[in-house]
């Protein structure tokens, strides 16, 4: 499928994975304008359209980094349909307008679950923040379990004495991210949406 | 073992086939802790996204948040070196040499462009050394261009072995070509400041390209002070950096 003048749509796709410059840019030339329009017409402004369009683009990186990626579309329907709800979202919040009201640039085909990638998304963002909020040995320490780096050498590296500690301390910090993470305000207001989603 | 625990050890495969089953049994009969251990392995995904992190960074950079704004490359893509040569006949051919000049002024490339040239050097391993498979990639890969990979090597392998300053300084020169200056910034600043590394000099000039790049000159100049007073290979370039840069 060949979807911009010189691209394939799994080319730019390697090419999202890989930052290359030349698909980045073709992507944002073929793509951004529509979402740009649509946001212009929808009250936002020029900032406002960057701050989407990019937030799209990282949705995107991060779908393609799934392990059961696949993309029925071509990557300027996605890129619109999640600037398109991450809009309508932002749109809400400010107690705008419904979702019937907003006024579309590009017509958006059925079958890609946009609205399922971007809460995702969301959830992930949240999580991650989160996990940023840690101090610096719990991070460490979740990070090279994730890596399968061996118990031992996790023991060794962080200077702990034993690996029932390191163990101890493994659970400890994940059982504080996991609270920290339940007793916020945006998790709260995450579930209580995507409840009502569902 | 407590729910926790248990989700861990499910989501790690460190459980039993029996023991699996009995997990995957209460998620069916249980939406609520399927729902948790959904979450969990979320939770374990978003710990492991430093790429998606660093992909928003590198936008960010590159784009400065607007699409038509970008940062130059680095190097000159085809279609804008033959925009800048079709510009300059145009000029050229209507105003003489008059029209060179003014070509020259206005598209005088960054000092960052004209002065960065990717570090290249033949890394040896000497019989008899213990090799590491992973970082020896990494090392490969920068060599070939692919930075994007090259960077994930050298970010698992100095998980564990943090004190390892040659690939601390691979791993900044991998950030510079993908337009993550913050963090070439960090990983040159710790290069620099050990002297026992060979790479320390190297560090100081990738350091002083960082901040012009981001226009710091403040920052720049005390490195292209200290690389323009001795004699080393840097020492021309960093004396000529340093008057390109001063206002």
């Amino acid at each position: 499928m060949r979807e911009h003048s010189n691209y394939s749509r799994d080319q730019l796709l390697h090419g999202v994975t890989m930052r290359d410059h030349h698909m980045l840019d073709a992507i944002y030339d073929e793509s951004f304008p529509s979402v740009r329009q649509m946001i212009y017409m929808n009250g936002g402004s020029e900032q406002d359209a960057r701050d989407v369009f990019q937030e799209a683009m990282v949705v995107l990186y991060r779908k393609i980094g799934t392990p059961d990626f696949t993309l029925t579309g071509s990557v300027k329907t996605f890129l619109y349909a999640v600037s398109r709800n991450i809009w309508l979202k932002e749109l809400r919040g400010r107690k705008y307008l419904a979702k019937d009201d907003l006024v579309d640039t590009l017509e958006v085909e059925n079958g890609e679950d946009y609205e399922f990638s971007l809460m995702q998304h969301e959830r992930l963002t949240l999580y991650r923040k989160k996990f940023e909020e840690l101090g610096p040995d719990c991070k460490r320490i979740l990070k090279m379990f994730l890596n399968l780096i061996p118990l031992r050498e996790i023991t060794r590296s962080m200077g702990y004495k034993s690996d029932q500690y390191t163990k101890n301390r493994r659970h400890h910090c994940k059982a504080w991210l996991i609270r920290i993470i339940r007793d916020s305000k945006e998790y709260k207001e995450l579930h209580y949406e995507q409840t009502e989603a569902n | 073992m407590n729910k926790l625990k248990q989700i861990d050890a499910y989501l790690s495969d460190a459980l039993t086939a029996e023991q699996k089953r009995e997990v995957e049994i209460r998620m069916a009969k249980d939406p609520g802790f399927a729902r948790e251990v959904e979450m969990h392995r979320e939770v374990n995904m978003a710990i492991q996204d430093d790429d998606v992190v660093e992909f928003g960074i590198f936008l960010s950079e590159r784009y400065h948040g607007n699409a038509f704004e970008r940062t130059p490359s680095v190097k000159l893509h085809g279609l804008h070196r033959f925009m800048r040569y079709a510009m300059a006949v145009v000029i050229v051919f209507l105003f003489g040499v008059s029209g060179i000049q003014l070509y020259k002024k206005i598209y005088q490339p960054s000092a960052f462009e004209k002065f960065y040239t990717p570090y290249h050097a033949d890394l040896v391993t000497r019989s008899g050394q213990k090799i590491n498979m992973g970082v020896q990639a990494a090392y490969m890969l920068y060599d070939e261009g692919d930075y994007a990979t090259s960077s994930e090597l050298f970010k698992d392998y100095l998980l564990t072995h943090p004190d390892d300053m040659t690939a601390h300084f691979y791993f900044g020169l991998n950030a510079i070509e993908l337009g993550l200056s913050e963090m070439a910034i960090e990983e040159l600043l710790r290069v620099e400041e050990d002297d026992s590394t060979p790479f320390s000099l190297h560090a100081r000039w990738y350091l002083a390209l960082c901040y012009v790049a981001r226009k710091d000159y403040q920052k720049a100049i005390p490195y292209l002070k200290s690389l323009s007073d001795n004699d080393s290979v840097y020492s021309v370039q960093a004396r000529k950096l340093k008057r390109s840069i001063a206002i």
